[in-house]
């Protein structure tokens, strides 16, 4: 393609780089739009080693009989040039609609230099043509088989004894934390649950246990009884003697009121 | 590729030279006429015989030259813009990226601007358009344009589309000069407003204009005309003032006004002093605006007064919570006072003798049951109280009459009597319980000692009596009474009952003492000891 634009001297400013205008010597001019698929693009893309060999071949036939008539327009098809191995096909058929949007084509060049190259006259989408579709098939065959592949395999693992599946010795201490933690609870259960009792009833109580044995330290007396520590000894400050020398050391005993003496 | 077309320079038909086109079979050359011929009689090619049923033509394609060009498509929904102006008026379009207008486009700026919109608009600025960047193109798209019976691919770049910008009606020169007349309309008003501040704010505007009024009397140099020019220019000052009270009556404003006004009356009396009577009446009519004007600030008062009218009600609802809360004060005082009332009456049982002190007693009950909220089992449990003394009261006599005499059926005769003393005041214990419980804790907390199980203090006075009997038989009496009735008791059992007098150590180890003489213990089978009385 020639750049027959090279010249243009319709700018104003005296910047050269920034063309203020658009060259719009080419606006009116023809341009078909067309949908390629990628076999397609590839062929047309690629840089043949003799420029002035065409890439492609586009063929316009018509009805002689119904030449006027809008039921049967122009058919187009474009048979490729490529060279490449395989079961490309080569003739397509270009399917034309009319009605879309009006499009203009413009281009920019790295210096700033902008023009309409045209608006769009027809657009074309291509499909394969009846005569090739035994190659289309064979093409798409491939392409199946070629995604069919398996890239993952089921292997038998050799060391079944079933070593790797136990837990790491790092677990052991967690393992061990677990009953520890357990335990704890249970504990803080009987703590809250707790109450107190009847003032007579535990007075009955104490009365019993010191019949069973004359001296009780205070923590012998609370496991006895399950009862708090502070009422516990309430009780006891009215009912018993607390003994601070002597072989029963730290212990209450009853008082001699309270007592039934051998006499 | 098939083989390729060559056409001839002329219709093998007719001859002519324009509007050729091939045979389907690639043999022959026809014009559009003669193929339509030979197709209607479907004649058959004579080179190969096939027969003619279209007509076609070829076009090679070839690819692009690389060079710098990037095409990109724009896409017009409103239509396509005229740029074939050019013949008519030589109409200019410019095409520049946002924001970059004028600018020496660098690699730098056009990789900046790349996502940028496209401002496309003509030299007159009538027909301006936007261009957006539309999303990704998946397809790949080749423009197909025709050079010499050739097509060249290119490839199409981006896809842009272009929007119609919305035109702002340009104005002539009249219409701008109409809005800026209009504009210095809005600048006098705003003069206009500025001198009506000027009047109200600064009141020295006032005072100095007053100033000038005098210089151009003094240069008058007559007397009437002074006279005229005051009236005059009172009477405009009156008629600004009454405006602005009309405009704005109870804003702050009015306050400036007031004391403008305020100020004004200071050379009104400078005038006083250089003019005649005449004045005076003038200064006479103004004082009686200015009383207008306090009536009307007095019409405000009530209205004040009436705001101030529901704060009223608070005063009463906080004298309400003080009188609860002298209530309140009351209710602590009555309770310390029945407090102390029984601490003395305790004092008094104390230290009072055993027939004194079982008056006492009596008299205590009755107080008990006075101070009571009497429900009507506390009526029957009264009238039963009322009886038991009077029970007591002629069995003293007949007790102390025995006591004192030696023989031995008298003797027996007091003891049958002791027996039917202490059964109506076992009897009487549990009957008070009930009734003094509150107040039982009262006398227990005031004795500092622990609470018991919600003894009744007459039971706590009986203890005190039976201190004082401690080292006297009574005591004797009432354990020996206890062990007649219940003949198998135990130690604990015995304890318990006398536990609310068994406070004191000393009250203990009396107790103790007592048993020890009056009774022995005896062990049963069953391992149950049990006290029972010595013979004496």
């Amino acid at each position: 393609m020639e750049d027959q634009c090279g010249g243009n001297g319709k700018h104003m400013n005296t910047n050269t780089n920034s063309n203020g205008y658009v060259d719009t010597s080419k606006a009116e001019r023809a341009v078909w739009l067309m949908k390629c698929p990628p076999l397609v693009s590839r062929s047309l893309r690629a840089p043949p080693s003799d420029p002035s060999r065409p890439v492609a071949k586009v063929v316009v036939s018509i009805d002689p009989l119904n030449s006027n008539d809008d039921d049967s327009p122009p058919q187009f098809t474009m048979e490729l040039a490529g060279t490449e191995a395989g079961h490309i096909p080569r003739c397509y058929v270009m399917d034309m609609s009319k009605d879309f949007i009006p499009m203009s084509v413009f281009s920019d060049t790295p210096q700033g230099k902008i023009s309409v190259e045209g608006k769009i006259l027809n657009k074309f989408d291509m499909r394969p043509h009846n005569q090739t579709l035994e190659l289309y098939g064979k093409l798409c065959r491939e392409r199946t088989n070629k995604y069919m592949v398996k890239s993952r395999q089921i292997q038998v693992i050799d060391n079944d004894s079933g070593a790797h599946m136990r837990p790491m010795p790092g677990m052991i201490s967690f393992s061990t934390s677990g009953p520890s933690e357990k335990k704890k609870s249970p504990a803080k259960a009987t703590d809250t649950k707790r109450t107190r009792r009847d003032r007579g009833e535990m007075e009955e109580i104490v009365f019993k246990l010191f019949e069973r044995q004359p001296n009780w330290s205070l923590r012998n007396l609370i496991q006895e009884t399950d009862q708090p520590e502070q009422f516990l000894k309430d009780i006891l400050k009215d009912l018993c003697v607390y003994n601070n020398k002597g072989t029963n050391q730290g212990t209450y005993e009853l008082k001699p009121e309270y007592r039934k003496s051998g006499d | 590729m098939s083989t390729d077309l060559q056409l001839k320079s002329s219709c093998s038909g007719c001859g002519s030279t324009t509007d050729l086109y091939g045979s389907n079979c690639k043999h022959m050359t026809l014009c559009l006429g003669c193929g339509k011929t030979m197709a209607a009689k479907r004649a058959k090619c004579v080179d190969c015989g096939a027969t003619l049923t279209r007509l076609i033509r070829e076009y090679n394609v070839r690819a692009s030259s690389p060079n710098d060009k990037n095409y990109f498509i724009g896409r017009f929904i409103n239509g396509l813009p005229d740029f074939s102006k050019k013949k008519s008026a030589e109409n200019k379009w410019s095409l520049q990226k946002d924001g970059l207008h004028g600018r020496q486009i660098t690699d730098t700026l056009r990789e900046k601007y790349k996502n940028k919109p496209w401002l496309l608009e003509d030299e007159t600025g009538q027909s301006q358009f936007q261009g957006h960047l539309e999303g990704s193109q998946s397809a790949t798209y080749y423009l197909l344009m025709k050079e010499r019976k050739e097509f060249v691919a290119i490839p199409a770049g981006s896809w842009y589309n272009f929007n119609k910008v919305a035109q702002y009606k340009q104005l002539t020169l009249e219409e701008a000069e109409e809005k800026m007349k209009n504009r210095k309309k809005t600048a006098d008003g705003y003069q206009r407003w500025m001198m009506k501040a000027a009047n109200n704010g600064p009141a020295a505007f006032g005072e100095h204009g007053k100033f000038d009024d005098n210089e151009s009397n003094t240069g008058g140099g007559r007397s009437h005309k002074k006279t005229d020019e005051d009236d005059e220019g009172h009477v405009s000052d009156k008629g600004e003032e009454d405006e602005e009270e009309e405009s704005e009556r109870k804003s702050r404003l009015g306050l400036n006004k007031r004391a403008g006004e305020d100020d004004e009356e200071g050379p009104r009396g400078g005038d006083h002093d250089l003019d005649d009577d005449d004045v005076e009446k003038g200064d006479d009519w103004e004082h009686e605006e200015i009383f207008t004007d306090d009536d009307e600030a007095v019409g405000n008062d009530p209205e004040e007064r009436e705001d101030l009218a529901p704060e009223v009600p608070a005063p009463p609802e906080i004298k309400q919570d003080e009188e609860e809360e002298d209530e309140d004060n009351e209710e602590g005082e009555g309770l310390s006072k029945s407090g102390k009332e029984l601490k003395k009456l305790l004092g008094k049982a104390s230290g009072l003798n055993e027939s004194d002190a079982e008056d006492d007693d009596d008299d205590d009950d009755d107080v008990d049951d006075d101070v009571g909220v009497p429900p009507v089992i506390a009526t029957k449990q009264k009238d039963a109280l009322k009886e038991e003394p009077i029970d007591n009261s002629p069995s003293k006599p007949t007790a102390t009459g025995p006591a004192r005499g030696t023989p031995s059926s008298k003797s027996s005769k007091g003891k049958r009597k002791l027996n039917e003393e202490t059964k109506p005041s076992n009897t009487a214990t549990p009957k008070k319980e009930p009734k003094l419980s509150a107040k039982d804790v009262n006398g227990s907390a005031s004795k500092s000692s622990a609470p018991p199980k919600g003894t009744p203090p007459l039971s706590s006075k009986g203890g005190s009596s039976t201190t004082t009997t401690a080292s006297g038989p009574v005591s004797e009496e009432e354990i020996r009474a206890v062990l007649r009735q219940k003949t198998p008791v135990t130690t604990q059992d015995l304890v318990a009952k006398f536990k609310a007098r068994l406070r004191c150590s000393e009250d203990k180890q009396a107790f103790a003492e007592i048993l020890k003489r009056i009774s022995k213990i005896q062990k049963t089978t069953t391992g149950a000891s049990y006290v029972i009385l010595r013979d004496k």
